[in-house]
This record gives C-alpha cells, sequence and structure tokens, in this order.
C-alpha cells in the first residue's frame, strides 16, 4: 500500500477505476481521497460526455437529491458540479446495477429482483432499465467493468423489451387493448417505436383475399358496383384498424399514417388496384376518383393520426396513383385512336364483304337469266363462269356484259353515300366525348394529381385525334372513293329513249349530296363537341389562330370543303353531260325548223327536250338545302347556271333555226329564263337567260330585214355584254336563210360582205 | 300520251293576235289570265316575247289564238316586224288610272300601221278596272275615241278577270268574220309558202290523214 501514498501513482489508478471502486477507493483515507481530488472534475466530467449531461461552471444545479430518483436519473442536463451530479446518479442507479449483475439471466421469474421489493410500475421498470444502459455507458473508466456491465444491462434490456413484446402480442389478440396501450407506454420508452409499428404491421397483416378477383365485368369494363364494394370494405377495414390504433396507441405513436402508406402503397394501389387498371386502363379516372374522393371521405376521425389524416392520405393516394394517371394519360390517347382505326377498318370490311355479296348476287341473278351450263357446273366459282361466258363468242355474251355492268354501276351508286358512315362517326366522337368526361374526372377531384393545364392539354389532344382519325381514315378514303365512282360514271352509257324521257334525276350526284349532307352532318357534330368540350370549358379560346386544336379544326373543314367543292364539281359535270345528252337525243332536228305544214303545231309551248331537261335540272338544285350554308349552295347553283347556259348556247349552235322555228326555240329559251327567275333564282345567272331570249328574237326577223340584221348583231354585243359580236353572228349562220342573209348582213357588220371579199 | 295534243290538230283556225301598249298596263297578266287563268302581283316586265295559246269556239269552229306578248319597248324595227308579221289581231292596252299611257294608244295604232296588215282587227282595251277609285281615263272618251277609229273597245281587270275572257274573244270573232267575209282572199294564203311563210297567219284544218302523218314524224 505504498504506493497509495504517492500522489500521482494514485491519480492515475484512479483514472482507469469505474465509478464504484472510484468512490470506494476515495473512502481509503485523506490522503488518497485528496490525491485523487485534483483529477476529479476531469474523471467526471469524461463521464458525463458519455451521456451528453453538458459541464457549465455557471450552470446553477437544482437540489439533486430531492428532485431525482432512479427514473429519471439522467433527466439532469446541465450541471455546474460534474462530481456531485455523476455521485448523484451512481447513487441512484448502483444497487439496480448491483441487483442486475447478480441476475440469472436464464431465469425469468428472478427478474423482478433488479428492482428491489418496492412495488413499481412496468413503465418506471422500463424507465430504470433505460437509465442503466445510460449509467452502463458512462461508467466506462474501467474497461471490464464497463463491458462487463454494458453487456449484462443490454442482455436484460432485449430480455424484458421481449417480454413485453410477447404480452403484447397476447393482449392483442385478447383484444386487451387497454393493456396493449400500457404495454406501447413501457415499449416506448424502450424506444421501441419502431419494432412496435413492425408488430402493428405483423399482426395486421391486409388480408390476402380481402379483394375480389376483378372489378371489371365479363367485357373487360369496369364494374362499377364491384367497384364501389371494394371501397367500402377498404373504409371498412381502415375505420376498424384506425379504432384499435387509437385504442392501442392514441397518440403515443404514428402507427396509423404509417400502416395507411404501406398498404396503399403494398397491397391496394400497388397490387390490386394497378393490376385491375393494366387490365383496362380507362377505368383510371373513375378509380382514382372512387379512391381519393369515396374512399378518403368516408375514413373517421383518428386520434392517433389527429387533424392532418385526410390531408395525408390523400398524399399517399397521389404520391403512388401518379404514375397509374400518368400511364393512363398516355395510353388512352393511343387506345382511343387503335380503337377507332379498329372500328373503321371493321366498318369497311364488313363494307366490302357486302359489297362483294352484292355483286355475286347480281352475278349470280344474271347468270339464272341466261341460264346457262356454266351457271350449274360451277356454282361456286361466279366469277371464272362468268368470264367464261363472255369468252365463248355466244350471242347474249355483249347484252350480258352489258346487264352486268349496268347492274354493278347501279349497286356502286347506290352505294355511294355509304362511303363516309354518320353511325359510324357518331360513335368514335361519343368516344372521344367519353374520354374528355374521363379526364375531367380528374379536375372535379380536390388535391388533384394532375393539374387543370394539364387536363387542357389532354382534352384539345383528344380532340385533334378526334379529327385526325375521323379525316384521314374516313372522311378522306370515304370521298375519294365516292368521287372515283363519280368520275367513272358515264350517263350516257346505259341510256335508252324510254329511260330518257323518264329521266329525273342524275344519281350520282343525289348520292354525293348525300354524302356531302353526311360529311356536313359530321362536321356539325365536331362543331358541337367543340363548342362544348373545349369552348365552354374554358380549355381552349377560339380565336387564338395557331392553337393546335383550332388548326386542326380548320384543316378538317378545308378537306371537307375541297372534297364537296371537287365532287360537286364532277357532279355539275355530269348532270351537265347528262343534259347535253338529252340535247343530243331529245331535241329533234326539225324542233326549230318546222317543215311548212307543222307550223300550225308551233306554238304547243317549249319542246319536250326544253321541259325534260327543266325537269332534270329542278330535281338537282335543291340538293344542297338545308345540308351547306348558303354560300355553298349559291355557287353550287350559278355554277349549274352557268353551266346550263353554256350548254344550251352549244345546244343552239348545233341548230338550224327558221323564222318559225324561231316561236319555238323562243319558246325554250322562255322556259329556260322562267327556270332561272322563278326556280334556280340565281340573280347573277338572269342576265345570261335574257341575252338568250334576245338571240332567239334574232331568228323571228324576216331575211327582208337582213341589212337590219346585220346592224343588230354589232349592237346587241354591245348592249348586252354577254356575247361577243363572232358569237352573236354564229348565232344568226344557224339560220335557215343564213346563205340568203349572209351578204346583206356582213355588209352590214363590216361594210363589205366575206364573200366579196373571197371574190376581190 | 299526254303530250298527244301537242302533235294533234285539234282546232279549226289558227289566230296571231297580238298584245300591245305601254310597259306595266296589264299585257302579261291579261295574258296569263286569259290563258291560264292566273294572276300576278308583282310580275316581272316582259323581256323579249311570250307566247301562249288559247283554243275559243267561235260558231261551232274551234279557233286557236296564238297570243303574242311583247315588252313593247323594242328598239329595233326588224324585231318590231316580227312581231307584227302575220298578226291578224290587236289588243292596245291602257292602265285607266294612267291618262299617259292611254295618250300612247295613238302611237301604238301608229306602230300598226307602219308594221301590220292592214285587215288587222284592233282592240282598245282599258285594263286595270278594278281601280275606279284611280280612274284617269274617263270610259266614254276612250269609247269614243275608239268608234272613231273603228276599234272594238273594253274595258278589263286582270286582277278580278272582268272582261278579260269577252275582250279576247270579241277580237277572235271579229277576225273569224272577217276571214269568212275573204274566204276566197284566204285560199290564197292557205297555200302555205314556207321558208319564207311568214304572211301565213290562218291555216285551215289539215285532214285527218296528214294529222297522223305528223305525229309519225315527231
Ligand atoms: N289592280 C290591277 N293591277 C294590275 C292589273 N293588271 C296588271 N296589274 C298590275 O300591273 C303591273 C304590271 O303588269 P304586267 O302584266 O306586267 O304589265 P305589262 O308590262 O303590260 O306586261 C303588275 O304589278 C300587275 O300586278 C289589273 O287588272 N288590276
Ligand atoms: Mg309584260
Amino acid at each position: 500500500m505504498e504506493l497509495l501514498k504517492t500522489p500521482t501513482v494514485v491519480g492515475s489508478i484512479g483514472r482507469h477505476l469505474s465509478i464504484g471502486d472510484r468512490l470506494s477507493l476515495q473512502q481509503v483515507s485523506e490522503e488518497v481521497a485528496s490525491a485523487l481530488r485534483p483529477s476529479d472534475l476531469d474523471y467526471y466530467k469524461a463521464r458525463l460526455s458519455k451521456t451528453h449531461i453538458i459541464y457549465d461552471p455557471q450552470f446553477m444545479d437544482p437540489l439533486l437529491l430531492d428532485e431525482f430518483d432512479a427514473t429519471t436519473a439522467f433527466q439532469v442536463r446541465k450541471t455546474s458540479d460534474p462530481t456531485k451530479t455523476c455521485v448523484l446518479i451512481h447513487s441512484l442507479l448502483t444497487d439496480y446495477i448491483k441487483n442486475l449483475m447478480a441476475l440469472d439471466l436464464t431465469d425469468e421469474d428472478s427478474y423482478g429482483s433488479v428492482f428491489g421489493s418496492k412495488m413499481i410500475s412496468e413503465q418506471d421498470k422500463a424507465r430504470i432499465l433505460v437509465n442503466l444502459r445510460k449509467y452502463a455507458d458512462m461508467d466506462d473508466a474501467d474497461n471490464v467493468v464497463y463491458l462487463e456491465t454494458s453487456d449484462k444491462v443490454q442482455n436484460f434490456l432485449n430480455k424484458f423489451t421481449k417480454i413485453k413484446f410477447d404480452e403484447m402480442r397476447d393482449n392483442f389478440d385478447n383484444q386487451d387493448y387497454s393493456i396493449v396501450a400500457l404495454l406501447v407506454e413501457t415499449l416506448n420508452i424502450l424506444d421501441q417505436e419502431e419494432n412496435m409499428v413492425q408488430f402493428f404491421k405483423d399482426e395486421n397483416k391486409f388480408p390476402y383475399d380481402f379483394f375480389p378477383d376483378t372489378i371489371l365485368d365479363s367485357g373487360n369494363q369496369l364494374d362499377k358496383e364491384a367497384l364501389s364494394t371494394v371501397i367500402q370494405d377498404l373504409v371498412k377495414y381502415f375505420n376498424d384498424k384506425s379504432r384499435v390504433i387509437d385504442e392501442c396507441f392514441g397518440q403515443q405513436l404514428p402507427v396509423m399514417l404509417m400502416y395507411m402508406e404501406s398498404v396503399l402503397e403494398k397491397e391496394i394501389i400497388g397490387k390490386f388496384l394497378s393490376d385491375e387498371c393494366h387490365k383496362n386502363m380507362e377505368i383510371v379516372p373513375i378509380v382514382y376518383y372512387e379512391l381519393l374522393v369515396n374512399f378518403v371521405s368516408n375514413l373517421n376521425d383518428s386520434l392517433n393520426v389527429g387533424k392532418n389524416y385526410k390531408v395525408m392520405t390523400r398524399t399517399f393516394i397521389n404520391l403512388y396513383f401518379e404514375p397509374l394517371v400518368a400511364q393512363y394519360l398516355e395510353e388512352t390517347i393511343t387506345l382511343f385512336e387503335e380503337n377507332s382505326i379498329e372500328e373503321i377498318n371493321k366498318f369497311e370490311k364488313d363494307y366490302e364483304e357486302q359489297d362483294k355479296l352484292e355483286q355475286e348476287n347480281i352475278y349470280k341473278s344474271i347468270l339464272n337469266e341466261y341460264n346457262t351450263d356454266e351457271n350449274k357446273t360451277n356454282k361456286f366459282e361466279l366469277l371464272t363462269s362468268f368470264t367464261k361466258m363472255f369468252s365463248k363468242s355466244d350471242s347474249n355474251a355483249e347484252e350480258i356484259k352489258f346487264k352486268t355492268n349496268l347492274e354493278v354501276i347501279t349497286k356502286n351508286l347506290k352505294n355511294l353515300k355509304n362511303y363516309i358512315n354518320f353511325e359510324l362517326s357518331s360513335e368514335i366522337i361519343n368516344q372521344a366525348k367519353a374520354k374528355v368526361d374521363s379526364v375531367l374526372v380528374f379536375e372535379s377531384i380536390d388535391g388533384s394529381v394532375i393539374d387543370k393545364k394539364r387536363i387542357n392539354e389532354h382534352i384539345e389532344l383528344i380532340f385533334i385525334k378526334l379529327i385526325g382519325i375521323l379525316e384521314i381514315y374516313h372522311v378522306k378514303p370515304g370521298f375519294e372513293k365516292a368521287i372515283d365512282v363519280l368520275n367513272r360514271y358515264d350517263p350516257t352509257e346505259f341510256k335508252s329513249l324510254e329511260s330518257l324521257e323518264s329521266l329525273n334525276t342524275v344519281e350520282p350526284l343525289v348520292k354525293f349530296t348525300e354524302l356531302i349532307n353526311i360529311g356536313d352532318l359530321i362536321y356539325q357534330m365536331l362543331e358541337i363537341f367543340y363548342e362544348n368540350e373545349l369552348v365552354q370549358k374554358k380549355i381552349l379560346d377560339k380565336n387564338e389562330f395557331l392553337n393546335n386544336a383550332n388548326q386542326a379544326k380548320k384543316r378538317f373543314e378545308a378537306t371537307l370543303d375541297n372534297f364537296v367543292a371537287n365532287g360537286l364539281n364532277i357532279g355539275i359535270d355530269k348532270l351537265m353531260d347528262e343534259i347535253e345528252f338529252l340535247f343530243n337525243t331529245l331535241q329533234l332536228p326539225n324542233d326549230f325548223n318546222p317543215k311548212s305544214e307543222d307550223i300550225a303545231v308551233t306554238i304547243n309551248g317549249p319542246t319536250k327536250c326544253a321541259k325534260t331537261v327543266v325537269k332534270l335540272l329542278s330535281n338537282h338544285i335543291n340538293l344542297l338545302n338545308g345540308s351547306t350554308e348558303k354560300g355553298v349552295i349559291d355557287v353550287f347553283q350559278q355554277e349549274i347556271g352557268e353551266r346550263f347556259f353554256q350548254v344550251i348556247v352549244k345546244n343552239i349552235k348545233k341548230r338550224q333555226i327558221s323564222t318559225n322555228g324561231a316561236i319555238i326555240l323562243i319558246c325554250d329559251l322562255n322556259l329556260y329564263y322562267d327556270f332561272i327567275v322563278n326556280t334556280l333564282r340565281q340573280k347573277n345567272i338572269t342576265p345570261y337567260f335574257a341575252a338568250l331570249k334576245q338571240v332567239g328574237q334574232l331568228y323571228l326577223i324576216s331575211k327582208d330585214d337582213s341589212k337590219e340584221l346585220g346592224k343588230l348583231i354589232g349592237d346587241l354585243s354591245k348592249f348586252n355584254g354577254i356575247f361577243r359580236q363572232e358569237e352573236i353572228y354564229e348565232f344568226v349562220t344557224k339560220r335557215t336563210d343564213w346563205l340568203k342573209v349572209r351578204k346583206d348582213v356582213e355588209k352590214a357588220m363590216y361594210g363589205l360582205g366575206i364573200t366579196d371579199c373571197v371574190i376581190m | 300520251m299526254a303530250d298527244m295534243e301537242d302533235y294533234a290538230y285539234d282546232y279549226d283556225y289558227l289566230l296571231k293576235i297580238v298584245l300591245i301598249g305601254d310597259s306595266g298596263v296589264g299585257k302579261s297578266n291579261l295574258l296569263s289570265r286569259f290563258t291560264r287563268n292566273g294572276f300576278n302581283l308583282d310580275s316581272k316586265s316582259t323581256i323579249g316575247v311570250e307566247f301562249a295559246t288559247k283554243t275559243l269556239e267561235v260558231d261551232g269552229k274551234k279557233l286557236k289564238a296564238q297570243i303574242w306578248d311583247t315588252a313593247g319597248q323594242e328598239r329595233y324595227r326588224a324585231i318590231t316586224s316580227a312581231y307584227y308579221r302575220g298578226a291578224m289581231g290587236a289588243l292596245i292596252v291602257y292602265d285607266i288610272t294612267k291618262p299617259e299611257t292611254y295618250e300612247n294608244v295613238s302611237k301604238w295604232l301608229k306602230e300598226l300601221k307602219d308594221h301590220a296588215d292592214d285587215n288587222l282587227v284592233v282592240e282598245l282595251v282599258g285594263n286595270k278596272s278594278d281601280l275606279e277609285h284611280l280612274r284617269g281615263v274617263p270610259t266614254e272618251e276612250a269609247k269614243h275615241f275608239a268608234a272613231e277609229n273603228q276599234l272594238l273597245f273594253t274595258e278589263t281587270s286582270a286582277l278580278n278577270a272582268d272582261n278579260v275572257d269577252l275582250s279576247f274573244e270579241q277580237v277572235a270573232k271579229a277576225i273569224y268574220n272577217m276571214v269568212k267575209k275573204n274566204q276566197l282572199d284566204l285560199s290564197d294564203y292557205s297555200g302555205a309558202k314556207p321558208p319564207t311563210g311568214q304572211t301565213i297567219s290562218l291555216t285551215p284544218t289539215p285532214g285527218a290523214e296528214s294529222n297522223k302523218h305528223k305525229s309519225n314524224c315527231c
């Protein structure tokens, strides 16, 4: 013990002693105590620093002894006297440490001995244990003691914690939630927050059979009732859990939100709903809506979460649902496009099949009519037998060919208006409308994952796609086909004289206008869509010229107008072909040049040809009424008027007209004029027909007035401005007495007769 | 079938009658009232010439009146001549509410004298008699003028059809009587001389045989 007399030696020994041992050494003698004293401050400061108790010389320490016990030993945060504080903590906890060190950890029944004979609560036990742990950590000057003590404390702490979890599980299973609540308190003291949350999750595994097999019906469409049941079940499930959580955890531990988030992420959205949505992306908006609105709003208040419960739940839903929504937005338009095109293709296929069938029926019936041998032998090879029939030098062959062509053409014309289908287009437009409604669901939701701007862009995109699909895949090819049929139609090909007299309409023009009507109806529907879905919902500004949707609409309009213009042009061509054909067939050579005895009949009004022509025209001029705008109708009717005028001029120039025949010609021209004025009613055109009336009068003039006739030709061209002088001259050459009047006429016109020139 | 009559001679004589008078006096409406029993309150002024026919019965004979209606403003003598050529009757129409149209009657008479046949039957027609309250031309004065110039005379209303048929029938009858009186002369005309046949104004009924022949030709 000599050594202990040397203060430096004592000091360095003391530095490596546990708190208990150092205090014991201090008791040995006054010399030892004073030898230790210089290092006390450093020693105890080092201890306290392990437990984060701050040394502050200025600090006013409370009366430690009175205020602290083993459960609260470490509540001190600051001290001006580390020695005193450390010694105090030691004194509060040393008995427990001793008890613990003496404890046999395998003997759970003796665990109570650690805490002495006094009855204390489980929470206090936990607090003491936590403090023992801190003490063991702090008491690390002697490494051997430190390792031994901290090891034992930790082991015991683990055992104790496990026992508490076991108890919690038992009580949880028995639904003794008030006891669970106490255990939660204890475990909370033991810093078991995470484990407890995990425990709750483990104990409340989301039932694997919670959801139905699917919420889609057999047609892969959303079964709204099934979805609603799922939502109700979820509400009930979470409200149950929330009640339990509130009872067990109160506000001690944020279990509910963690539980909610994990189930939403892993089970509800991540698994079930995501699977269902991937079966049919179209259900995304409504599923999202149900979840965010009907699920969230029916959740009961949670004590555990507090007032942010619903807001937080929405945040989680948005977080985990967002990828689905993004995918939906991306795919829904592609899907729309694919489906629409598929529908259009199906329509066309059906149409072609129907067309083929009709064609075969034509072949069949004609074969039957002519009842050839091939007909019986080659029943299933109509075309083959047909071509065979043609190749035969049968006398019937030409007739059969003619009949077949006629019927095929008749069929094609009849079907012309079916090239564009209103129902199909309307169906596609309705689908687009449904798409808009779907995406608008997102707008109706509070705290929606996509904002107004994104929704607007999406709706615009739907509209642009819609227009593009109808334009490119349906309207355009439809009109192209129709125009092709129109183009190939030759009105003169299949006409007999009888059919001419009863000719009422130019079928292709009539059918084409029906097609225009359909095209116009489709445009009107798009216009309504545009107004209702885009303008009224303030998705876009009508006047924004550069806007893509506005441009797409304009383009569609222009396409339609183009086809209408092209088709009508061809239609008018055909109508005029037909009229010219009538003039060439029904206008008889002597119509305006009756033989002398015929004069008596001359006054019976216009010729049959003129009446037929006017009847045919009358049947066509109003084709467009009610379907297109006034401007288009005017252009159409004026074009008919102008072209008709030209055909009449051509017809007159082909005729020989006598002075008596002039009366009949004038009757015809009056009829044309009346038709223009009273039926067509296109004022711009009237002067042409008035001019024709004047031309008619040229033929009334007696040959005795041939000189005046010449002057008149010059005057008339100046006066009405419709015909040039040469043209009026040409008309006059159609007089039956032209050769007799020619010289005088030319003299009056040019001062010299052309014949005179020739002679010169 | 419906057009059969176009080719059939369903009359005994064909008469050309012209309607003349100032624009707006009601010529076109007299014509449409007579031939179609129609009236048009805002009829457009006539351009060129319009024709209409109606068959009348006089003395058991069918007279087919071929009536020419013109604007009456033709600036070309050659055309005016064509209008009057072969005409056997003329109605000079004035508007009883417009004295100036009545005053112009002499101008029209002169035009007839210049262009038409001397044997022409002329009737003075005061139209719009329904507008009695606006009358500007006394009936007696017109009647007197007609008598002096050997014209037939009536006042008509195309609007309410008063005297319309009568005025045309009266002219047709006078022509017929004149023709009967000059039966011999007529045979000169009946020879028909086309293609210059502009003087033919009255055509006798062709025989039934030639009738059939005509139908075939058309
Ligand atoms: N009140 C009345 N008006 C008439 C009568 N006849 C014609 N009109 C009107 O007078 C105008 C000119 O008629 P219109 O037959 O064209 O005369 P035109 O130029 O001589 O052919 C039209 O507005 C007719 O409605 C009539 O008898 N009574
Ligand atoms: Mg007139």
